[in-house]
């Protein structure tokens, strides 16, 4: 191709261009000097959280949203962002540098502007312009002609074998006066933070003594995750005590459906979710589900309330889901609804499983470990797993010796075979009643394991005590056969 | 309002290697003085590929200079790239990557800051000022960037191929592209023939 210009001849320099504003060199070192004190001084924070960040998101900054600032000044704007690096945000006539990790979002109406907060950022304020600080759950900074560090402190949660371990809820907040002075709200009081003076809220923690806990558990009813990953999910359950309350969950494939209705958790066990074979629809309208699962618990009266999203973070429009989610996510913030996600896959960035869940802040619990997961999601107690010859002084009905039916005896007498061995794994409830049994390893016929399973149903036990508290506990049980 | 300027050509000069060689070492001085010799040239580029409001490409400046700021002692000024070049390029992928944050491929004009940038020069030149800020606008991100770089900056084929991470092939079709979509555009409108 030749360099024949179709625009020869026409001036092109008929359009000018801005200038850069004066002090405008001033304005970028100003930014430097910043950028490099927040490096320095966030170096140690920043490796963690690049482990948080994980190798293949790295590279980039995460921007959630950056449409409200080319959009202002208005009487009205919002918008947020997110970055993994420092960076120097102008919001009207505020700034903030933020730190490596931080997340905010805002409002401004008027001179007024509020943000909620994640992280660290360094707030200019000129006179004039009145800016509210929130961070969500712990309390809230005021300040107006004032230059102030905030710092929402998150609770981090390594996981291995996910790229985005995650966070995160504020637990306090640093407030740092550096010129001006500010107003700290939260705890039940409101303190005046001076030039040079540190100010710090810790959240009061609303599940140290709960009385009930509501939980809905919004799954993915996809046939083909159900299929792989449903039967690890109910078993996880075997390790797990959930606290006392409410229960229910919804399923989510194309649309959502509530599968389990919130009702006692003492009737809930894990056969409610279904099998495999319930499940036939492909699509994963995880946003619809949670949706669902917040109206549900909207309708509860525990005293703490949690959202388990359990599947592989995906949603049918990926595009939009972050977006929705964060609404939900702000949404259920404003509920005291805690909300969780228990993955039970590997992550697919490119399908938005991380995107998703880092935009959300959604904080992720270990899948590692089912059954831990839902520890930690739910706010239960960890099932302990003892000796069979523990609970065998407490076991009040039902025959110690399941032997094979007759034929099943003609059927290995005629295959020549004369042992049969094995293992089953039983959960009692803390009233010594049997929640589940599984089999670890088949005898190899099947027809006695059925047997087995049908007899150690009808077992019954006195409740296993600890330090004067019964507990729930599982237990692995041998069976051997000889003729 | 920020006032318009069109850069005249002695202003396309390089800073000179010993106030460079301060700035690589981390003289605060000297990395001013690098600002504000580039920072026309920058606020131009960022100008012209987003006709954007003044803050958003103020912003986007500064980080432009942040970034050449923290990653100059990496850059050689004996190498095959001119610090211009080089100052462009991480000007040129700010704004693109500007742009694909927030989703848009086509621009949306703001008055005042068009108002702007019309040079003075009587109502044929300020009609083809006009014309010529709605053509280029219209134009999709990746011919933009082409067709800015190249007749507004002045970089070479080579340069423009290193700054967009493109084959220069590629350079020389999304330019064709750009200023024939761009003249049609202009001869539409009636303001050339």
């Amino acid at each position: 191709m030749t360099d024949d210009d179709p625009l020869a001849g026409i001036d092109l320099h008929a359009v000018g261009a801005p200038r850069a504003p004066e002090r405008f060199a001033r304005g970028v070192m100003t930014r430097f000097e910043a950028v490099e004190a927040a490096m320095a001084g966030a170096r140690h924070r920043r490796r963690r959280q690049l482990a948080w960040i994980g190798s293949s998101a790295a590279a980039v900054a995460v921007a959630i949203a950056v449409v409200a600032w080319l959009a202002r000044p208005s009487e009205v704007s919002t918008g947020s962002y997110a970055t993994d690096t420092p960076h120097h945000l102008v919001i009207g006539e505020v700034e903030a540098d933020l730190g490596s990790g931080a997340a905010v979002s805002w409002k401004v109406t008027g001179d007024r502007i509020v943000v909620e907060q994640h992280g660290d950022a360094t707030w200019t304020v000129p006179a004039g312009k009145t800016l509210r600080v929130e961070a969500a759950g712990v309390g809230s900074v005021d300040a107006e002609d004032a230059t102030l560090h905030v710092e929402a402190r998150m609770n981090l949660m390594d996981k291995k074998g996910v790229t985005v371990a995650s966070a995160l809820v504020v637990t306090a907040i640093a407030v740092t006066v550096i010129h001006g002075r500010a107003t700290v709200h939260g705890d039940g009081k409101d303190q005046t933070v001076t030039h040079g003076s540190v100010a710090t809220i810790a959240r009061r923690d609303p599940a140290a003594d709960p009385k009930t806990t509501a939980i809905m558990f919004v799954y993915s009813g996809n046939a083909a995750w159900a299929k792989a990953e449903l039967a690890s999910f109910e078993a996880a359950f075997d390790g797990v005590t959930l606290p006392p309350g409410q229960v229910g969950a919804v399923a989510y494939s194309t649309g959502a459906n509530i599968q389990v209705p919130l009702g006692p958790t003492e009737k809930f066990t894990p056969g409610q979710l279904g099998d495999a074979a319930s499940y036939t629809q492909t699509g994963s309208d995880l946003v619809q589900g949670v949706t669902m699962g917040l109206a549900e618990l909207a309708r509860a009266t525990a005293d703490r309330k949690v959202l388990v999203i359990v599947g592989d973070g995906n949603d049918t429009n990926n595009q939009l889901a972050p977006a929705q989610l964060e609404k939900l996510t702000a949404m259920a913030d404003s509920r005291n609804i805690t909300m969780r996600a228990l993955l039970l896959a590997e992550p697919r960035p490119q399908t938005g499983i991380a995107s998703m869940l880092q935009t959300t802040r959604l904080p992720m619990v270990s899948s590692d470990d089912l059954s831990k997961g839902l520890v930690e999601a739910t706010g239960g107690t960890p099932v302990k797993s003892v000796a069979p010859s523990l609970l065998e002084p407490l076991r009040i009905a039902g025959a110690k010796n399941i032997g094979p039916d007759d034929r099943t005896k003609e059927e290995l007498a005629a295959a020549g075979m004369k042992r049969l061995v094995g293992s089953f794994k039983l959960c009692l409830d803390a009233t010594g009643a049997v929640r589940t049994v599984d089999i670890l390893k088949p005898t190899g016929a099947p027809a006695y394991d059925t047997k087995i399973l049908a007899g150690m149903r009808q077992w019954r036990f006195r409740p296993y005590v600890v330090d004067g508290e019964a507990q729930a506990v599982c237990t692995a049980v041998t069976f051997i056969y000889a003729q | 309002m920020v006032p318009a300027i069109s850069v005249p050509r002695d202003e396309l000069r390089e800073l000179d290697a010993v106030t460079f060689q301060r700035a690589k070492a981390g003289d605060r001085e000297a990395m001013t003085v690098l600002v504000e010799l580039y920072q026309d040239r920058v606020f131009a580029l960022i100008w012209r590929m987003s006709f954007g409001r003044g803050a958003a490409v103020h912003d986007l400046a500064q980080e432009t200079f942040v970034r050449v700021l923290r990653g100059i002692a990496a850059f050689s000024i004996g190498g095959t790239a001119k610090l211009s070049t080089w100052i462009l390029t991480i000007a040129t992928r700010v704004v693109m990557n500007e742009r694909r944050r927030a989703g848009r491929d086509r621009l949306e004009l703001d008055d005042e800051a068009v108002a702007a940038a019309i040079v003075d020069g009587g109502f044929e030149r300020s009609a083809l000022a006009e014309a010529l800020i709605a053509g280029i606008a219209r134009l999709p991100d990746d011919q933009r960037a082409v067709l800015v770089l190249r007749e507004y900056h002045e970089l070479d084929y080579a340069e423009i191929a290193a700054a967009l991470d493109i084959p220069e092939n590629t350079v020389r079709s999304r330019l064709h592209r750009a200023r024939t979509a761009l003249r049609d555009d202009l001869a539409a409108k009636g303001v050339v023939p």
